[in-house]
């Protein structure tokens, strides 16, 4: 399964405003607690770790865990205070990686 | 006085139990589950009440997917984490959200509850103080119904 994602980033802000990334992974989050039709659990299959780069540094990062929704949806905010490039990333417990990359270009008035 | 066979319910028991009841629903909400969660997490340290909000609807009709957002009080100096906890789910942890600068001490996401429960949000500061909210939700029907009637 490709993971992919939508995702809301500004791409322009005035230095010192407070800017929102909203994010939305399609993932079925499977928690592992589930049983199928012959008694069977499903085996875990989630998102673990969601992480934001703004210029080079990680300024969020959150553990996932299976009391997540299914399409993981994750919104946070920020002060814009330099231009520099946004890295969103997402990790699976089994180690598939997906990145987002954007950029944003802070106007100093 | 009427004897109980082992079939039935002895009186004393049934007073017992009730009683039982009663102090649980007298005592501060801290299930076995989450206390090992927080034990898991924070060792000894236990949270004072207050400087973290969190905001959730306290009805809710399908417990799949449950919005909420964790917003550490804006008067108190930013906290290094915000952590959210479902005592009443399978896993009573649900999600802990690091905080560097620039980053504003607050995020939103969609969560599972198996049914009704007190959910509880936690801000940590990094000397190691705690803070705690909780909030009480209904859920009419709970994430794990799915494995039960999802086969019909």
């Amino acid at each position: 399964m490709s993971l992919s994602a939508r995702v809301r980033i500004p791409t322009e802000a005035r230095a010192g405003e407070v800017i929102e990334i909203r994010t939305l992974v399609s993932h079925p989050m499977e928690t592992g607690f589930r049983v199928d039709s012959f008694g069977r659990r499903v085996p875990r299959k989630i998102l673990t770790r969601f992480s934001c780069h703004y210029d080079g540094r990680e300024i969020v990062s959150m553990d996932l865990r299976p009391g997540i929704a299914a399409n993981p949806y994750v919104a946070f905010r920020f002060v814009a205070d330099v231009s520099g490039a946004i890295e969103l990333r997402w990790e699976g417990d089994e180690g598939e990686v997906l990145i987002e990359r954007s950029h944003l270009e802070v106007i100093r008035a | 006085m009427k004897r109980y066979g082992h079939s039935g319910l002895p009186r004393r028991a049934v007073i017992q139990g009730m009683a039982a009841s009663f102090t649980l629903s007298l005592m501060p909400r801290a299930s076995a589950g989450l206390e090992a969660a927080l034990q898991a997490r924070f060792g000894d340290r236990r949270p004072d009440t207050g400087g973290v909000e969190l905001e959730v609807s306290s009805l809710v009709e399908n417990g799949n997917s449950v919005a909420v957002t964790v917003r550490a009080d804006p008067s108190q100096p930013s906290p290094s984490a915000l952590h959210l906890f479902m005592p009443r789910n399978p896993e009573p942890w649900g999600t802990s959200f690091h905080i560097q600068p620039p980053a504003l001490a607050e995020f939103s996401t969609r969560i599972r509850l198996s049914g009704s429960q007190d959910l509880m949000a936690l801000a940590e500061w990094s000397d190691g103080r705690l803070g705690a909210t909780a909030v009480s939700v209904m859920v009419t029907l709970g994430a794990c119904a799915d494995d039960l009637y999802g086969e019909f």
